[in-house]
């Protein structure tokens, strides 16, 4: 009996032994795969998992609707400035509002939140204090992947929420995302107001750590690139004496400088000496490896390329007051017969970012962007000597011939019209109308129609309160997400 | 067709008793190349690029015996071009070797370690001829995969049989195994060649890529049989299954199962009747048992390669994995009875119902989390499949030099989609549709309802909410889709008739299904000549007396115009039927007489004959061979190859 029990017992043993070797055996991993603990472990890892997050900013082929083409252009083509060539189909329908519902209108909703994980990925990590080696270098690392984050939170609450100073951000934003969620998650939207304070918190955060380089870092992000974008979002919320002071440690203190006149139009190639001048975060891509391919911006603004938009009439006149303005050297006009018949020698094409095959650098913030941005909230404080300080800068280097703006005519809606000689086709227009409550007018008839395709009524003028200028959240996000479904954007 | 395949094949088997120990080897050999023809669409798809896209009109050679170029639908490509030079070849070489021993340690008591391995090479190779129209923008294109399967298992098992007071027979088994599976692949790519020899040394660009795939499972398992004097039987069992393809936690699955069966003829209250029932037995069971993923590595997120930027290569999370995931279950009932009658009927009835939960489903996910996929593997979802299955044997003749066996079985299956995911009660795809409390595969499309005899358009019913739910229209807005069919059939089975007359053995077998549709997907070849009317290839549906021509005409076909804006795809009248009725099997056998043989050393020596889908019988409306895919959409599949088999058994 005694020895029954016993050699129960050591089967039993040997049972349990077996099935925990057994698990030992069964533990398997893919081929060409790691799980999260063999890819975080040294900072030379995190080097690894920091580049696969600058690669969903910079975007890909498969991934393009965010600093791959799509958020490039839908500021601009939305305005009076840009407009879709009829030949092209990608830019069409945020062109001309022809979409209804949340399954026909275009998204940048998942690219951005995927970079969101990465970036979420990489703060846990150097937060867990887990991974060894350099510690300055892990933190730089961990304060570039907040600014990221803060970034994409950024644009995501200008694309689908209402604009801060139209009802102070008490509308619907977008889900505020600190960690990776799992697949089961369904978070809701947080409103403009929250967004806005956690992009804030996250940059203040980022900047105020010190472990940012305060050196250029060209295709990464440095000190410089967080408070220029901290400046960005203080210049949308309205918050213009923080937007002024940020705008003004970059320019007067940032290794920046803007390109001269003479340079401006050579400036934009990354081969060019004095290209490493203006750009405050840039996008770089050095081969067939590492490029966006065919759908991306550079490819879509170049005639050779997509042809996909062009500059319109309202805006070649608006250049045409100076016909010495520099700013023509990035404008040119048609080389295929095509292209010339329908618009002779107007030069419609933008050349800022040049062939897809020259694998040019992408500026998202550059230093002029700054100077804009100190003058704008420098008139909205009153402040105009140096509104008009900082907009001269930008018109003299235009036309160093030019008249200089006068400290009375330093008004916002002069900025505004020099914003749009400046950032076109950047990824501006469409948000600054917005903030600063201003119409945008295609055409009004016939006679102003320019190039413009016919559009609806709807599409030819509005202002915010268009229900059409925010996108809808995305239909694939309504069908599985309940929480956001109920919390549409009006109008779809 | 450039469709073809040899293989040869040897197996040998050895055992040998030591005492108490027995040991068996077996070892199996076989190689097999085979010519491997696209389906679909593609210039070097015989089915497509010949049967369809070729019209009486076009010809394969010029006059002076070179390729011709005349096939406009093909944009040149001359498809008898493309078979003669393009290939895709496969070696298949196979060896799977066994290893056995067998000790008897006491009574009934035994002990049996087997060890198996079985490797399989695959090498394919795909060439694109410069010449032809899949290869020139290639500049000639030759593709390798160099695949390994290697499968290890080992099995231990303990068991013993003992008949207690010669009425209690046990029997009962404790075992364990592992099995490992390992899947290797090398892909290599060349173009750009300068002549014809396709060994990518001469390859102006190559291009190679590898992977490696694992799955490994545990199991233990016990089985314990009862019967009280052949007359009363019952046994169950239980298993532990544990899976490299899920997580720690989710990784066991317990599985068991339970049967008895009552052969009541044995029963001496039916002693009268047992002259004409001579056996009966009512049987049940109902168990659990569970699926594995297919999915390897699906449990976990992994971080994958290829995310450069700036020059460097990053890692970063490439899927979106469940660590959650966990088997899928199926618990089956089953009902049986069996009943001999006169020695020589003999039918059974089986009754079942199997229901599978946890089913896994590629679940849409949110977008805010981030993932690199828009969906993820989950379990949820739920299938029943219920019906019935009869089979009825007999042997009709039965004398010293002449057999006659006959058996005929018919079942009836019912599929039903239970659960879908927990948030949609249907899912719309394509042409199917997947709703709770309907067959898994249903077509949902509009109701076709002829034509209209006043202008010669198709009409269809417009099954909508309202009073006119029957009533027809041409108007596509107004009419709404349902729930045409389904490509389950209602029944099916087989009919086999075994005949022996002294040395010659004949036997067919017929196979049928009843009920069922399939869907004519080549689309383009459906709209009355509308849109897709490709130069040259001639829409063979049409039968111009059969047309509509005028009004008044109640004519089966709708009028043929070009550009017909009044057609749609997406209507019942593409429904195929799939009952079909087919000699799936003759074989026809010679046996020489053992008498001749023995001097030889011979046991027995039997030549036969066999041929596999001599005929079939099937709807006129039936374009494609009746054993249809299993969602039922129709395009270039290969029909069931009619093959001619000889072979020769011998015995030693």
């Amino acid at each position: 009996m005694k020895k029954n029990i016993f050699k129960t017992i050591v089967c039993g043993f040997a049972a349990l032994a077996l099935t925990s070797c057994a698990n030992n055996w069964l533990d398997t991993e893919p081929s060409n795969g790691v799980g999260a603990n063999g890819a975080l472990s040294t900072d030379e890892d995190l080097y690894n998992v920091r580049t696969g997050m600058y690669y969903m900013f910079k975007g890909s082929s498969s991934y393009y609707d965010y600093y791959g083409a799509r958020m490039w252009y839908y500021a601009d083509v939305r305005g009076e400035d840009m407009q879709s060539e009829p030949s092209g189909s990608r830019t069409k329908s945020l062109y001309n509002f022809t979409y209804r519902t949340a399954s026909d209108a275009p998204a940048i909703w998942t690219t951005p939140y995927r970079l969101i994980r990465r970036a979420s990925r990489i703060i846990e990590a150097v937060e867990g204090g887990n991974i060894t080696g350099d510690a300055a270098w892990i933190a730089e690392m961990g304060a570039e992947a907040k600014v990221l984050r803060a970034l994409a939170h950024f644009d995501l609450v200008r694309v689908y929420g209402q604009t801060y100073t139209a009802d102070n951000g008490a509308s619907y934003g977008v889900p505020i995302v600190t960690s990776a969620l799992d697949i089961t998650a369904t978070p809701g939207r947080n409103t403009v107001a929250e967004v806005y304070t956690f992009v804030e918190n996250e940059l203040n955060a980022a900047i105020n750590s010190g472990a940012l380089s305060t050196d250029i870092t060209t295709g990464y992000v440095n000190e410089w690139a967080a408070k220029a974008i901290l400046a960005r979002v203080y210049l949308t919320k309205g918050d213009n004496a923080n937007a002024l002071s940020l705008a003004e440690d970059i320019i007067n203190n940032g290794p920046y400088e803007l390109w001269a006149n003479d340079e401006y139009a050579a400036a934009w190639s990354k081969k060019n000496g004095s290209h490493l001048k203006e750009p405050i975060l840039e996008i770089v891509m050095t081969g067939t490896t590492d490029w966006v391919d065919r759908e991306g911006i550079a490819n879509l603004y170049q005639e050779s390329g997509y042809a996909d938009m062009i500059m319109t009439k309202t805006f070649l006149n608006l250049m045409s007051e100076d016909m010495n303005d520099c700013r023509w050297g990035v404008m040119v006009a048609p080389k295929t017969d095509d292209f010339i018949e329908k618009y002779g020698e107007d030069r419609v094409f933008l050349n800022k970012y040049l062939a897809m095959n020259t694998f040019n650098s992408l500026p998202v913030i550059r230093l002029s962007e700054m100077y804009l941005v100190a003058a704008e909230a420098a008139a909205k404080t009153s402040d105009a000597t140096k509104a008009a300080k900082y907009l001269n800068a930008i018109v003299l280097r235009a036309n160093p011939n030019a008249t200089p703006v006068a400290e009375a005519d330093a008004t916002v809606a002069r900025i505004s019209k020099e914003r749009r000689k400046e950032l076109i086709g950047e990824g501006h227009r469409l948000f600054d109308a917005m903030r600063n409550n201003e119409t945008i007018t295609r055409y009004t008839s016939e006679a102003d129609q320019g190039y413009h395709a016919a559009l609806n009524e709807e599409a030819r003028s509005f202002d915010r309160t268009f229900f059409k200028v925010l996108l809808p959240i995305p239909q694939g996000e309504l069908d599985v997400n309940p929480t956001i479904a109920a919390q549409q954007n009006p109008g779809y | 067709m450039g469709a073809g395949l040899e293989r040869m094949t040897g197996t040998a088997n050895a055992s040998h008793q030591a005492g108490r120990v027995k040991l068996e080897a077996s070892a199996m050999f076989s190689k097999t190349n085979q010519d491997l023809s696209n389906e679909g669409t593609s210039f070097a798809s015989p089915w497509m690029a010949v049967a369809w896209a070729t019209s009486p009109s076009t010809y394969p050679y010029e006059e002076d015996g070179s390729w011709s170029t005349y096939f406009p639908v093909t944009n040149g490509t001359n498809p008898l071009q493309s078979l003669t030079y393009n290939y895709n070849k496969s070696n298949v070489t196979r060896s799977m070797n066994t290893l056995a021993a067998t000790w008897n340690i006491w009574d009934n008591l035994n002990l049996r370690q087997s060890l198996s391995y079985d490797y399989i090479n695959n090498t394919s190779n795909t060439l694109w001829d410069r010449r032809t129209g899949d290869g020139d923008d290639y500049n000639m294109l030759m593709q390798r995969v160099i695949a390994t399967h290697e499968r290890l298992n080992t099995q231990t098992q303990l068991t013993y049989a003992k008949t207690f007071n010669e009425v209690h027979n046990v029997d009962a088994l404790l075992g364990f195994e592992t099995e490992d599976y390992q899947y290797a692949w090398n892909y290599i790519n060349g173009y750009d060649y300068p002549g014809l020899k396709p060994e990518f040394q001469n390859a102006g660009t190559t291009a190679a890529e590898s992977g490696k795939d694992r799955s490994k499972m545990v199991s233990y398992l016990g089985r314990l049989n009862y019967n009280y004097a052949d007359r009363y039987y019952a046994s169950a069992s239980y298993r532990m299954d544990g899976t490299s393809r899920l997580s720690r936690d989710n990784r066991w699955g317990s599985f068991w199962s339970v049967s008895g069966s009552w052969r009541f003829m044995q029963e001496a209250f039916m002693e009268n009747i047992k002259n004409v029932i001579t056996d009966g037995k009512l049987r049940a069971s109902y168990g659990v048992n569970g699926t594995l993923p297919s999915s390897y590595y699906g449990y976990n997120t992994w971080y994958s390669y290829g995310w450069n930027y700036n020059g460097m290569a990053g890692i970063a999370e490439g899927n979106a994995g469940n660590p959650e995931l966990k088997w899928e279950k199926n618990k089956a009932l089953n009902i049986g009875l069996d009943l001999t009658f006169w020695n020589r009927l003999s039918m059974t009835v089986d009754w079942y119902t199997r229901t599978s939960s946890d089913l896994l489903m590629s679940k849409p996910i949110s977008y805010v989390p981030g993932f690199n996929s828009a969906s993820a593997l989950m379990n949820v979802g739920e299938l029943k499949n219920s019906g019935i299955e009869v089979e009825l044997r007999s042997t009709n003749i039965n004398t010293k030099d002449f057999i006659w066996t006959t058996s005929f079985n018919i079942g009836h299956n019912k599929n039903e989609l239970v659960k879908l995911d927990g948030m949609q009660t249907q899912v719309i795809d394509g042409r199917l549709i997947h709703r709770e409390g309907e067959a898994y595969n249903s077509f949902y499309l509009y109701e076709y309802a002829g034509v209209n005899p006043e202008t010669g358009n198709e009409w269809y019913y417009i099954n909508g909410d309202g009073e006119d739910a029957r009533e027809k229209t041409e108007d596509l807005t107004k009419v709404n889709k349902i729930i045409a069919g389904s490509p389950d059939p209602v029944v099916q089975g087989g009919l086999t008739n075994y005949l022996k007359w002294k040395f010659i053995d004949f036997n067919m077998t017929l196979t049928y299904s009843l009920g069922g549709e399939a869907f004519n997907y080549a689309t383009w070849q459906n709209t009355n000549g509308g849109y897709y009317n490709y130069v040259g290839a001639v829409p063979a549906f049409y039968d111009i007396d059969k047309m509509w021509k005028q009004p008044g005409d109640n004519a089966e076909l709708p009028r043929f115009v070009y550009d017909n804006l009044y057609y749609t795809t997406q209507s019942s009248r593409w429904l195929m039927s799939t009952d079909y009725l087919r000699i799936k099997n003759l074989t026809v056998g010679f046996t020489v007489p053992t008498n001749w043989i023995k001097s030889a050393g011979l046991s027995k020596l039997r030549a036969y004959f066999a041929a596999n889908n001599l005929l079939t019988w099937k709807s006129d409306d039936m374009v494609v061979d009746p054993e249809i895919p299993a969602d039922g959409l129709c395009t270039f599949e290969a029909p069931a190859l009619r093959t001619f088999t000889f072979g020769i058994e011998v015995g030693f």
